[in-house]
């Protein structure tokens, strides 16, 4: 296995729109540090292309940004149907012995589970990844605090094993981030919204999951 | 909880309430591997409690629960 960051990145609708920005932050922590990138986006962004890079470039680490369910994370969305890009029971072990973050609704609860039977370590969620979008920024999501209450804490984990974290840490730093987001939004749960995101980020704290090598290091 | 049993009806207009109290006209929900849902749509589909009204729904329940519970305190102090 090679030293890489292989991200998937599809921007379709609202939800994969800022998953598409805000995981860019994350590519450009990795490239400061030296990283080799693999970054997947439209057109590239196929099920053909994610397979051969997993195969040929072998990366320690693959972070989906995506639509997900309980045994799929999709690609991109091509006419009107999402292109599978990983499946339970079909291709789940191009993920083995990798540390995956799956940024996706639902694929911590069983995919996760049999992509590191035979080693690695994924990190995703067992329930729905949710968050608010202040609609008055959806055209520059930089400027959208709502939803960078999130999605930062989010992209963390992997910011964090970027830094050598191992897995579990990376996972600690993640949460720990989110929980000081509800605190801070407690000190003025009074203004617009706050105990709406608080009830948000309360759900991706407990949905979230770290299956797997708790040890492994990027 | 599944789409084929009727929610209780003072379960819906609680989560309704506090739908309409806690949820700014500006926000949109971004869940579940759909489109994000205003709040209007958010309501339409508790309503019905289809999927994406029982998913909402849920996460209301689980937040309560672990409000009343003593777990959200716990969790946060840790």
């Amino acid at each position: 296995m090679k030293r890489g960051l292989l991200v998937t990145r599809p921007s379709y609708d609202d939800a994969t729109s800022y998953l598409f920005y805000y995981a860019r932050e994350v590519i450009d922590s990795a490239r400061e540090k030296g990283i080799k990138v693999l970054d997947l986006v439209r057109p590239r962004l196929t099920k053909q292309n994610f397979s051969d890079l997993i195969s040929k470039q072998d990366p320690t680490l693959v972070f989906f940004n995506a639509h997900g369910d309980e045994k799929r994370i999709y690609g991109d969305k091509t006419d009107e149907d999402e292109e599978i890009l990983i499946e339970e029971g079909r291709n789940h072990t191009l993920l083995s012995k990798r540390i995956v973050y799956a940024r996706a609704c639902y694929a911590a609860a069983s995919l996760g589970k049999v992509c590191t039977r035979k080693g690695g370590c994924f990190i995703g969620y067992k329930t729905p990844f949710s968050f608010w979008i202040d609609e008055r920024w959806s055209a520059k999501p930089s400027n959208d605090k709502t939803a960078r209450l999130f999605l930062e804490p989010s992209n963390l984990v992997v910011i964090s094993l970027l830094k050598g974290n191992c897995t579990q840490e990376a996972f600690d730093k993640s949460q720990n981030m989110s929980k000081k987001n509800i605190l801070k939004l407690l000190r003025h749960k009074k203004e617009p919204g706050a105990m709406a995101s608080i009830m948000l980020l309360w759900n991706n704290i407990e949905g979230q999951d770290i299956l797997g090598d708790t040890n492994a290091v990027f | 909880m599944t789409c084929d049993k009727k929610l209780d009806r003072e379960l819906k207009e609680l989560v309704l309430w506090r739908l309409e109290a806690s949820v700014p006209e500006h926000f949109k929900l971004s869940v579940g591997g759909e489109e994000a849902f205003s709040k209007e749509e958010l309501k339409m589909h508790v309503e019905q409690e289809d999927p994406i009204g029982l998913t909402f729904v849920n996460m209301q329940l689980d937040f309560i629960k672990a409000l009343t519970s003593g777990k959200f305190s716990k969790v946060l102090a840790e």
